[in-house]
């Protein structure tokens, strides 16, 4: 608003004739340059005294002529402001004639003088502003994001930003400070998100693009985010897109970008090593004997197996020959036995290289930007592809047309318009068979012998390369090029985002705004099966013959406000105002889906040409309807002091109907203390502390306060009981912090924020026997402790070399303070393995070192690492598996206490043939088998409480221990170089794909390669089964059921190279201006320890918590890909 | 001052009357869904309501894998898994019993659904009857015999199959308030009021009625080829409540003491003819009869086994002998699973594999409308699984119902008729009660007739102890105390065993389970009984560690597992 006001001004003042006696006029000139002596463009001059305000050029030049009416010599403040530099007030007196005034700004290290407008009244300048805000800028963001949030990451301490899924078109996660929901299912962990004053409720980020952003603000919790009410309890984004210019005339911009995207590694460890036998020529593997056959009387040649199965004229392929394992003893087949250690005979094959390419990335923009009379304007079209980094996927393509139009109406009257139309396809398919996935795929069922370039003698892909019973095991298919070229999975969206807010000010002690915001998304996905898709050994009709299904969707939005702002100067050095605003949004949402299978004409992909099982899935239709009315005072005095205070009344149709209006409080202020007289501390300057106390709202789920039933053709079966009690989460956070400069060079932001969030709506179980099973209810409490740091450090600034960096660090411990309801096991976030992931408690009693009530720790089985993990009655008998222990119980070669009996050592294992030895139940202090050389899981004793089951440990928390971002910008002359580290530290994943890749012999860990005789392992080190183990499924070896364990669940801590960037400034070149060339890389390096494909995981919308950085498993997600790109851009 | 502090206080008066108005429009239905006032608010969308709860009660028996279905398949040793799907890994009988009522654990979906539902059932149901005691005007007293035995019926196998399954339960009355849960009763007590309803819904269809709108049954509610006239449906009704008798017996004690007398009359009087149902395998809209696990069995070649068990029980070749002879941990060595030779019909025939696969390819009933030749095949080569526990590993599959699932009654898997009730297993029944109160002669005619059918000599000798006819080919052939590695002829009750087995073999749920545990053939350790699921008991205010609720087995479950049985394991 500020901004605005400011621009009448001085588009009043430029209006302003100069009049011919300029003897009588006073005029004020000169000159403004930076302290590295470049002019600085833009600046705002202003009197307020005398309601003038004028700009400098492109030259650093201004100014101001005063009429002589308005000159008596008075003494004014003449204060000055620019975007990255300290203010300056200066006294001077207003007399006849020209005087010079120059001024030399100092650099603004922490932009305390930057106008933000999210979360106060009225734009205000950071320094006033009594809580944290991130704003980010054009500036700031040399590599576009292919969306405004992921333009974000890594830019604002607090706010974490993730991909749970790397897949062209999905939208990247984002948590403020820590979750605020406990059960965020139908709801969101993420913040409100405005843009250009549009609630944006659902849909893709992606939509907007990230080239026509000029500036996002970032308010990171409920302590600033109060006035933005019942949804903002997880913080607020808003973002504003470009504005037309000031000048008259137009001006042209074009940019593109073109470059490639692919996988961080081709090289991701998987076995080279088998475990199956092969003939004597060491060539040919040897076929399982039968009842009439021996083992070995048959061999065959891996690929030419691989084509005869695939290789029919049919929709199935043939059986595969079962091939028999490469065991030391005549009875075979024993996990323990047998040994990853064949090498693969002839060629062998990196999966990851035959599905990975190197696909097309684009970013293609133009843009126009000027005025037009009274009309300033900006639009803007693009179109961007992401096409992926896997053969045959498709991505996305978006193409975008914005046009916002300012219209002074009159000098007191602006009218603004903002309008967006997106319109993209994406390619859904992440590979694999219908419940498959790609990576799956990859990572699990690929084995190394096979090429998945090959096609059978009708020119097709294979359809299996390898899969159930093929390997002796396994359930990997690899149909990932085949699905390419036979399964489609597309959706196609449009989007029109459009606004138009106006303002008036009809005295300078009043103004008066109104919005209106509509949003309206729809999308089509067409998922379909080709006829003739083939299914592996077994027909399958509903696949075989086609299979098509669409899911439509549609998504309408509008909200408008109203509001007035008063502004009263209480006395000489008290300024007061005060707001009212009334708000209203309303958002309806239809989903439907329909399928059939059984095409009748083959490549005709509707629903009328598949004549079985046509079905149609009930149809979603919600509505969800806000109102709201916000009241808000703002005192400043000496602008030294500033006082905040706010109200909001919040009504929602998503609040139980006993309870529909919750209040949102805020209390705040800021005391600028080196401003204060007595202050002489020149090295630490702009130093300010800052206090808030605020509330905001999450709101139940649609569903949440209907007692239910779902009704079908056949009748009506219970649902949920209703509650119409329900309130909606209410987050209250403190906030305080302080922001300084040091030796006006390093800028410091230190925040430290407390969060409780009362009233948690969870699903509560209720006796069976009511017939609701569940009702929702308020039922708890969350709280979150936050630190945030974050640090500004102008190196060098020359002329012709400056040197910044910029660097933040966060942590958030969350926890569970209330618990209204019986301790329970949340929702997984995968479907096997992971139900006992998390343990939702309120009991605070300390477990492995750790609270039991913190928020987010992995529970889960633990190997025995020390000799003092174990028992004290059993620790006698353990040694450090140094050659020559002899104690039944030693550390061996991977840090794991094993199980050798008295007298072995750990290496005996083969050379003493004791890998099938074990010690029975009966002899076992844990009245549990062990088995020789194998990791022992932590149980109870004999006889104690609870034995034969592990006890569930405390493993480790999703949540990081802190998170780190580091910034460089260096320019030289014409030259920029930009480079962001993005880390996390201190969380865990439960690698779940490691657990799969056990079960299936396809974990690298396991091939032995490399090892000795007395370090090579058995393939039931990690998968216990089978055989002797009989009785002792997964729970001996490290496969574990794929249930969390001190194996699987890793230290994901990792660093990216997040964004770099090389411009190079060429200038004018013919009729083009500025063009600037450069190259561009995102994600291009992982620093990490952890074992799996990439660390930046998680699944997304799934599990109670309904958040990827949340449910950190590593189930076969689709990577964050990197990207390469070249770029060119100019304006004229 | 005081003239701003009443504007801004009209101001506010002002808003606060604004946001008070909007209130009302802030009210916004769930179109999607109904409530309590809705469905039961009319006699036809009540009807409607109550009319669809049989199928309901199918969903929570059989419409899902997430249900104990597939663990009570392992834990008699009907069937095996190699993976840790749908709890079955931590229901392997050799692995030491883990039925933990733990929150979180890893069966906490199965041990629940059933339970959940069946209450859901009887809800309905009582809550359907109570708004007809409130005044429903069902118009006809043809209508409301027919839906108040329909209701009455609803309630007796929902109420029994949860005592059947789990150690207590609550039982809801017309009289009980829609916020009252009730007490937990013990599973016996809870038997006694589904035996009371089922008589009740017996009466109901009995009595003499006049108006339309009576019986037969809506094809709809319980989806069959026929709809079902009175006598039918007090038929199916006592078939039901014989099944519930002898089920709910956990031990051989409590199975010697069911009234098999009223066992008998029941079976007598019951369905003469297998009473099928029709199926769907849509399960997105809660439309249809699914059965999940019948599905699941009948996927040859992946995950899942026929341990030799007692299918072995079949084999004449010794090879049965042998198996038991191998040390438990030893069974299956060497990529081989279990092959047997056997006069049994209903098992292919040959004096190998290659000769077995030949007699019965399981493509040869892969269309609408065959017949599958036998109830198992010998696994097609390529399909055998060597995974997990060598004694799982046989070369069989189930495919007694291949046409169902891959075809069904036209062309669409799962969806057509398919047998819910056996007149075999009702025979069986009758015929374990004749035995038990020795009158072998109608026994052994009972029993005879799927043996002979099957391919086995009639049994002659009418007593209790005779071994069945055959010789070393008889069948079948049962572990024998003291070892239990050697075999011997089964007498009758085996012979009963034995039919009663392969008839209802993955066709009924539990089937196995109940029976064995009555008839002390569980695997040593093997719960007898699932606890009260935790969501209920916490949900009540009981701890879950107070593992079975109010039944037998109260506290952590002293006495709720199996002992070393019959068949020695």
């Amino acid at each position: 608003m500020t901004r605005v006001r400011v621009l009448l001004a001085l588009a009043a003042l430029v209006a302003l004739p100069l009049r011919g006696a300029q003897s009588q006029n006073a005029v004020i000139t000169g000159k403004v340059t930076s302290e590295s002596g470049q002019a600085v463009e833009a600046a705002n001059l202003y009197i307020n005294d005398l309601q003038v305000s004028v700009g400098t050029n492109t030259l650093g030049s201004y100014t101001i002529s005063i009429p002589a009416g308005r000159v008596s010599g008075q003494k004014v403040n003449l204060r000055i402001r620019a975007i990255g530099h300290q203010s300056q007030v200066r006294v001077v007196t207003i007399v006849p004639g020209t005087q010079t005034q120059n001024f030399s700004l100092k650099q603004d290290v922490n932009r305390l003088s930057e106008v933000v407008v999210t979360g106060s009244i009225e734009g205000t300048e950071r320094s006033k502003v009594p809580f944290a805000v991130g704003r980010i800028t054009e500036e700031d963001i040399p590599v576009p994001g292919l969306d405004p949030i992921r333009a974000l990451q890594g830019k604002v301490a607090g706010m974490r930003i993730a991909q749970a899924g790397g897949m062209p078109g999905s939208t990247p996660e984002i948590l403020m400070r820590g979750p605020t929901s406990l059960n965020a299912q139908g709801r969101t962990q993420g913040p409100l998100i405005i843009v250009d004053g549009i609630i944006m409720n659902v849909g893709s980020m992606a939509d907007l693009g990230g080239l026509d952003i000029e500036s996002v603000e970032v308010v990171k919790g409920a302590a600033g985010a109060s006035l933005y009410g019942a949804k903002a309890a997880n913080g607020v984004i808003t973002i504003r897109t470009k504005r037309g210019g000031s000048q008259d005339g137009v001006r042209f911009g074009a940019r593109t970008e073109y470059g490639f995207s692919d996988l961080n590694s081709l090289d991701y460890g998987q076995p080279v090593n088998h475990h199956l036998q092969l003939d004597e020529t060491g060539t040919r593997f040897c076929v399982t004997g039968t009842t009439n056959a021996a083992p070995c009387s048959q061999t065959l040649d891996w690929m030419k197996e691989v084509l005869r199965i695939n290789n029919v004229n049919a929709d199935t392929t043939r059986t595969n020959q079962n091939l028999q394992w490469n065991a030391p003893s005549a009875a075979g087949g024993e996990l323990t036995n047998v040994f990853q250690s064949n090498i693969w005979p002839g060629q062998y094959y990196n999966s990851f290289v035959q599905a990975a390419n190197r696909n097309a990335v684009a970013l293609n923009s133009i843009d126009a930007t000027g005025r037009v009379g009274a009309v300033r304007f900006y639009a803007s079209g693009s179109y961007t592809t992401d096409q992926g980094a896997i053969k045959g996927l498709n991505g996305q393509q978006q193409q975008r047309g914005r046009l916002n139009l300012d219209y002074d109406v009159r000098t007191n009257l602006l009218i603004s318009m903002s309008s967006l139309f997106d319109k993209s396809v994406t390619d859904l398919r992440n590979g694999g068979s219908s419940n498959g996935s790609i990576f799956g795929q990859l990572l699990r069922g690929a084995p190394a012998g096979t090429d998945y370039s090959a096609r059978d003698t009708l020119g097709r892909p294979i359809v299996v390369g390898g899969g159930a019973g093929f390997r002796g095991s396994g359930n990997g298919a690899g149909t990932f090029l085949y699905d390419a070229e036979n399964r489609s999975d597309t959706r196609k969206s449009a989007r029109y985002l459009g606004s138009v807010s106006a303002s008036y000010f009809p005295a300078d002690w009043v103004t008066f705004d109104a919005n209106f915001g509509y949003d309206n998304r729809s999308n089509t996905e067409d998922q379909h099966f080709n006829k003739g898709y083939r299914t592996i050994k077994q027909p399958d009709l509903t696949l075989n013959l086609g299979q098509i299904q669409i899911d439509n969707g549609t998504d309408e939005a509008l909200n408008g406000s109203i509001s007035a702002l008063l502004h009263k100067q209480l006395n000489p050095d008290l300024t007061g105002k005060l707001s009212f605003k009334g708000l209203f949004d309303q958002e309806k949402v239809y989903t439907s889906r329909a399928s059939a299978n059984q095409f009748v004409v083959k490549d005709i992909y509707t629903l009328t040409n598949a004549t079985a099982s046509p079905a149609v899935s009930t149809p979603t239709y919600t509505t969800d309807k806000n109102v709201g009315a916000l009241t808000g005072v703002n005192l400043d005095y000496k602008g030294r002091y500033i006082f905040d205070g706010a109200y909001r009344v919040d009504g929602s149709s998503r609040f139980g109907a006993g309870n529909r209006f919750a209040s949102f409080p805020r209390f705040a202020g800021v005391w600028r203390v080196s401003e204060e007289p007595f202050w002489k501390l020149q090295k630490l300057s702009d130093f300010r502390l800052r206090a808030s106390r605020g509330s905001a709202g999450s709101t139940p789920r649609f569903t949440a306060q209907y007692e239910t039933y779902t009704c079908g053709v056949s009748g009506c079966s219970l649902g949920q009981a209703g509650n119409k009690l329900l309130k909606p989460e209410t987050t209250t956070e403190t906030e305080l912090g302080t922001d300084f400069t040091l030796f006006n060079r390093l800028g410091v932001e230190i925040t430290h924020v407390d969060g409780v969030t009362r009233d948690q709506i969870l699903p509560v179980n209720t006796p069976s026997s009511l017939g609701f099973t569940s009702q929702w209810q308020n039922a708890g409490t969350l709280a979150n402790h936050t630190w945030e740091v974050a640090l500004n450090l102008p190196v060098v600034t020359k002329t012709d070399f400056s040197w910044s960096m910029r660097g933040s660090w966060d942590r958030t411990r969350t926890y569970i303070t209330e618990l209204f309801v019986p301790d329970y096991y949340p929702t997984s976030p995968t479907t096997q393995g992971t139900g006992s992931l998390f343990l939702y408690t309120a009991k605070d009693s300390i477990v492995d070192g750790q609270p039991m009530n913190r928020f987010g720790s992995i529970w889960g089985r633990k190997f025995y690492r020390t000799c003092g993990d174990m028992p004290g009655t059993v620790q006698g008998q353990c040694g450090n598996g140094a050659p020559g222990d002899t104690h039944a119980y030693q550390i061996n070669d991977q840090g794991w206490v094993v199980w050798v009996g008295d007298g072995h050592n750990w290496r005996d294992g083969i050379s003493k043939n004791l890998w099938q030895t074990k010690l029975s139940q009966a002899n076992s202090p844990w009245n549990y088998p062990l088995f020789f050389g194998s990791p022992i899981v932590d149980r109870p004793l004999r006889g104690e409480k609870g034995e034969g089951v592990g006890i569930q440990h405390i493993l480790g928390n999703v949540l990081p221990n802190f998170r780190m971002t580091y910034t460089n910008n260096v320019t030289y002359k014409r030259l920029t170089a930009y480079a962001l580290l993005d880390g996390t530290f201190g969380h865990f994943i439960q690698n779940q794909g490691e657990g799969w890749g056990l079960l299936d012999f396809s974990s690298g860990t396991f091939d032995q390669s490399g090892n000795t005789i007395e370090t090579a392992k058995p393939v039931g080190y990690g998968w216990r089964g089978g055989g002797a183990e009989a009785g002792n499924q997964g729970t001996g070896g490290f496969y574990d059921i794929l249930g969390p364990n001190n194996y699987n669940t890793e230290l994901g801590s990792y660093a990216k190279l997040r964004e770099v960037s090389l411009t190079y400034r060429v200038g004018n070149v013919a009729a083009l201006n500025d063009v600037s060339i450069g190259i561009i890389g995102r994600n291009l390096m992982t620093f990490t320890n952890y074992s799996g494909y990439d660390p930046e995981v998680g699944v997304a919308n799934a599990g109670s918590s309904n958040s990827g950085l949340i449910n950190q498993v590593d189930a076969f997600g689709f990577p964050t890909l990197r990207t390469f790109t070249f770029t060119i851009s100019t304006r004229f | 001052m005081n003239r701003n502090l009443t504007r801004y206080a009209a101001l506010f008066a002002v808003i606060g009357i604004g946001l008070g108005a909007c209130e009302k429009q802030l009210e916004v239905t769930n179109p999607t869904s109904g409530d309590t006032k809705l469905v039961l608010g009319t006699a036809t969308d009540a009807e409607n309501l109550v009319g669809g709860y049989f199928k309901r009660w199918s969903s929570g028996l059989y419409g899902s894998l997430t249900v104990v279905e597939g663990m009570t398949g392992v834990m008699s040793v009907m069937n095996f898994s190699s993976l840790a799907n749908n709890c079955l890994n931590g229901r392997l009988p050799f692995a030491g019993v883990d039925n933990t009522n733990t929150p979180g654990n890893v069966c906490t979906g199965e041990q629940a659904r059933a339970y959940q539902i069946e209450n859901e059932v009887q809800r309905v149901a009582s809550s359907f009857l109570g708004q007809v005691d409130a005044g429903l005007d069902l118009t006809t007293s043809a209508r409301k015999a027919r839906d108040l035995a329909f209701a009455e019926f609803l309630r007796g196998i929902s109420i029994g199959y949860v005592a059947v399954l789990y150690d207590s339960t609550a039982v809801i009355t017309t009289k009980t308030d829609p916020v009252d849960a009730g007490k937990l009763l013990g599973y016996s007590e809870a038997m006694d009021s589904a035996y009371a309803a089922l008589q009740r819904a017996i009466d109901y269809a009995n009595a003499p009625v006049t108006g339309g709108q009576g019986f037969p049954l809506p094809s709809t509610w319980i989806p069959s080829p026929t709809s079902l006239t009175a006598p039918e449906f007090v038929r199916l009704i006592r078939s039901y409540r014989a099944r519930l008798r002898a089920s709910v017996a956990r031990t051989p004690a409590e199975r010697a003491a069911v009234k098999w007398d009223l066992v008998i009359a029941d079976a007598q009087n019951g369905i003469t003819a297998d009473h099928l149902v029709t199926t769907s395998n849509n399960t997105t809209s809660g439309s249809g009869v699914v059965n999940s696990w019948r599905a699941q069995y009948d996927v040859a070649g992946l995950w899942h086994q026929m341990p030799p068990f007692v299918i072995g029980m079949g084999d004449v070749s010794g090879a049965y002998t042998q198996w038991l002879n191998t040390p438990l941990g030893s069974r299956g060595s060497g990529n081989n699973g279990f092959f047997m030779i056997t006069p049994d019909l209903r098992f292919p025939q040959g004096a190998n594999r290659a000769a077995q696969q030949a007699d019965f390819a399981i493509t040869s009933c892969a269309t609408s409308g065959t017949v599958c030749k036998r109830y198992f095949v010998n696994r097609p080569g390529g399909n055998d699984q060597f995974a997990g526990s060598g004694w799982g590993w046989s070369n069989y599959d189930f495919t007694r119902f291949h046409p169902w699932r891959v075809q069904g009654d036209a062309g669409t898997g799962q969806q057509g008729n398919t047998l819910y009730f056996a007149k075999s297993e009702l025979d069986m029944l009758q015929a374990e009660g004749l035995i038990r109160t020795g009158n072998y002669a109608a026994a052994a005619a009972l029993i005879n007739v799927t043996r002979q059918k099957n391919g086995l000599p009639a049994i002659t000798a009418f007593d209790g102890t005779t071994a069945v006819p055959g010789g070393a080919s008889c069948v079948p052939q049962v572990p024998v105390a003291p070892s239990y590695t050697a075999t011997a002829c089964g007498n009758m009750l085996e012979a009963m065993k034995w039919e009663k087995r392969m008839e209802t073999a993955y066709t009924v749920l539990g089937s196995w389970y109940f029976d064995s545990r009555g008839w002390g053939d569980l695997p040593v350790g093997t719960p007898l009984y699932w606890a009260t699921p935790n969501e209920d008991l916490l949900s009540r205010g009981i701890p879950s560690s107070k593992l079975y609720g109010t039944g037998a087995g109260v506290g952590d479950a002293p006495g709720s597992a199996a002992v070393k049985g019959t068949y020695g394991w």
